[in-house]
């Protein structure tokens, strides 16, 4: 025992240690229904594992709709884009001088066939620069994921994806015997500044 | 009786409780002071025994195992309640009128309740881990979140309002033990 402890504090500890609180009737109505609310529910299984089944269903449902809705989008077999930038208007090819003839339709319609690496350099025709790809290690060639699911019942618009990269202007225009003149853009010119929106002006050799 | 408290046998339960409430409501009594608080708190406590009652293993006296847990279950009561209510301090100190005009160290065990039920909530609570539990000040400042000087400032000012009384019926005490 502790020695700072006052003389009533040892004769209250021996009181306490052999007290034996009376138990009322009550008392124990009270732990009863304790039990009784602690206690599992009674009856079929079933009751306590329907609305878990219900909340599995639900959310496999909208699980089932959000994984179809992409379907209607799937990516078609050839590329969607092939020469569409030589097909643009003229706003596109920049000034042009009056003496120079255009190239005969055919040249500019045809685009070159051979696709991009996708590993190892890029060689850019007219601009003797080797770069790198951006991600040599992605395989050559991967086929994209086919989906045959079922069609959703609400038809969604298709819309046009790029798959793959087509020839640029320059390709063309290499392939027309042409080259590109790149002009630094004017801060003083507005027009030259934000010739296109994207790209500044070239000029036709 | 113990395996049958385990499978959830009523009872069995019933019987048990029968048994050990006796011995069980004065640690929650003197924790918490109100009979109906301390009941309420002792059946939350029951319910912890009951299934934990495969986990006892024979270590240490089965009582005393008990009564530990109705201790911590009354220590997180009191807590909840000092974090919701703010009423450990609220509380002054005034003598039952039930409590006999005699000296602290000649009162009855009930007389004794009494007076620990009329003690402010952070006050008994420290003065029963030091004197009947016997709890230095390091463990009772761990088990309460507190520090060791403001459970000595806790004990001492329990003492000071128990013993006002005390040196008014001894006026001839001269020993001060705050």
């Amino acid at each position: 025992m502790n020695s700072e402890h006052p003389p009533f504090e040892e004769a209250w500890r021996r009181g306490i240690s052999g007290y034996e609180a009376p138990l009322a009737e009550e008392d124990w109505q009270q732990m009863d229904a304790l039990l009784d609310r602690a206690a599992p529910p009674a009856g079929p299984r079933y009751r306590r594992w329907w609305p878990g089944l219900l909340l599995v269903l639900t959310v496999m449902t909208v699980l089932t709709w959000i994984g179809l809705a992409p379907v209607a989008m799937a990516v078609p077999e050839e590329p969607a884009i092939t020469g569409t930038t030589a097909a643009a208007p003229a706003r596109s090819a920049g000034p042009v001088e009056a003496d120079d003839p255009r190239p005969a339709p055919a040249a500019r319609v045809a685009p070159p066939t051979t696709p991009l690496p996708r590993t190892g350099t890029i060689v850019i025709p007219g601009r003797d620069v080797t770069m790198p790809t951006l991600r040599p290690s992605l395989p050559a060639s991967r086929p994209l994921p086919r989906r045959t699911w079922i069609t959703p019942l609400l038809p969604l618009p298709v819309l046009p994806t790029v798959t793959s990269r087509g020839p640029t202007l320059s390709d063309v225009l290499e392939a027309a015997g042409k080259s590109l003149i790149v002009v630094p853009p004017d801060e003083d010119d507005p027009d030259k500044r934000i010739h296109n929106g994207l790209y500044p002006p070239i000029r036709r050799r | 009786m113990l395996l049958a408290c385990v499978r959830g046998e009523r009872r069995a339960q019933e019987a048990f409780y029968r048994r050990y409430f006796p011995l069980l409501l004065p640690v929650c009594l003197r924790y918490l002071g109100g009979r109906r608080e301390s009941v309420e708190v002792l059946n939350q406590a029951m319910l912890k025994i009951f299934a934990s009652l495969s986990d006892y293993r024979g270590d240490g006296p089965f009582e005393a195992w008990l009564v530990t847990i109705v201790r911590h279950r009354a220590l997180d009561h009191l807590r909840r309640e000092a974090r919701t209510q703010r009423k450990l301090a609220d509380r002054s100190f005034v003598w039952p009128a039930s409590v006999p005009n005699r000296a602290l160290d000649q009162l009855a065990v009930a007389d004794i309740l009494k007076l620990l039920e009329r003690l402010p909530d952070h006050l008994r609570v420290v003065f029963s881990l030091f004197v009947f539990d016997q709890y230095a000040h390091a463990e009772i400042a761990a088990a309460l979140g507190i520090t060791e000087t403001a459970s000595r400032w806790r004990l001492r000012r329990a003492r000071q309002l128990l013993q006002q009384h005390y040196r008014n019926v001894n006026p001839t005490e001269v020993r001060n033990y705050e």
